[in-house]
């Protein structure tokens, strides 16, 4: 399966206080993902690390959604099997950042699981702006053999997945009102993909369920795209 | 409640988290949240705890994640206020 997904979260905008209730909390992650902090990531900010997930959780939503368009989003049911923490951590991406590649030493790297599924995804934490995450179906994880509870999931190699051909961008928008979010969104990703069919007719358009395809000249291309926005900030994936 | 009451209450709750008022008020049940409303899949899990303390319920995760559109949102409202 071929697919990829991206989430934006606007950290400005979490609510810190609900997000560490248990009422809440308890609805984004599972019963071992909150051991699982308990025993090895109480280094990061709890807050950080249930927007995190969710984060993380979208991007896979995302991604199976482009196949299954009637799934629904289950957070909980979406488990992370092994996160690996940034050995450098980011600040800020000055208001616009477009980029191939990730750097694993910056960037969270984990294996996530939906049943049979597995997943890989590489997130970035820009200080207090902003969490950028995307994922893409696994290709070699190491989830087989780790349990989440118990096992030392603080290993540093990342999984084989190749994310080096993705292209991916974040950007700080004006407003976060949706109509804006989402034709900034749009021609955000419509400044690499004009690099890539130079001379072209370029259309990114959205299918029943939410998922974007884009157009070239009319028709539709293999190529894999995520769009997202949350608050005063958007941003795409592309491979 | 009926179920009346309850679409009444619930515009109230989803009244912070999208911007188009027009179609807030004429919500049915077949309005998806995040396809009608345009709501961010980020403030779905506020609008459950909204719901709960409104309604001083507690939606498990099995029921939250049915919370997609407004029917089953009233489905799942309704079922909580009926077990108190």
């Amino acid at each position: 399966m071929t697919s990829i997904g991206n989430d934006i979260i606007a950290l400005k905008t979490i609510d810190i206080p609900r997000t560490r209730s248990f009422g809440f909390y308890s609805k984004i992650l599972s019963v071992s993902e909150q051991q699982l902090y308990q025993e090895q990531f109480t280094a990061i900010p709890f807050e950080l690390f249930v927007w995190l997930l969710w984060s993380v959780k979208e991007s896979v939503y995302k991604c199976l959604q482009r196949h299954q368009p009637n799934l629904i989003f289950s957070p909980v049911k979406i488990e992370l099997k092994r996160l690996i923490v940034p050995a450098v951590q980011s600040s800020s991406f000055h208001g616009q950042l477009a980029n191939t590649g990730f750097t694993d030493s910056e960037c969270f790297c984990s294996e996530i699981r939906l049943g049979p599924r597995r997943f890989s995804s590489r997130s970035v934490i820009y200080g207090d702006e902003a969490i950028f995450t995307v994922a893409q179906p696994a290709e070699d994880c190491h989830a087989e053999s780790v349990e989440p509870s118990g096992a030392d999931l603080r290993q540093t190699q990342a999984d084989n997945t190749n994310f080096s051909d993705i292209h991916w961008g974040i950007k700080q928008i004006n407003s976060s009102g949706f109509e804006t979010q989402s034709a900034a969104v749009r021609e955000f990703l419509l400044e690499i993909l004009y690099i890539l069919y130079p001379g072209r007719e370029l259309r990114i358009i959205k299918n029943d369920a939410g998922c974007p395809f884009l157009f070239v000249d009319g028709q539709a291309v293999e190529q894999r795209i995520s769009l997202s926005h949350h608050g005063e900030y958007v941003g795409y994936a592309l491979a | 409640m009926n179920r009346t009451e309850i679409l009444e209450e619930l515009k109230k709750i989803l009244s912070p988290y999208t911007v188009d008022k027009e179609k807030l008020a004429a919500i049915n049940d077949d309005t998806d949240l995040i396809k009608d409303l345009k709501i961010n899949s980020a403030n779905l899990v506020d609008i459950i705890i909204d719901a709960e303390e409104k309604y001083n319920v507690e939606i498990d995760y099995d029921s939250a994640e049915k919370m997609i559109k407004v029917g089953s949102c009233i489905d799942v409202i309704a079922e909580r206020l009926s077990e108190k």
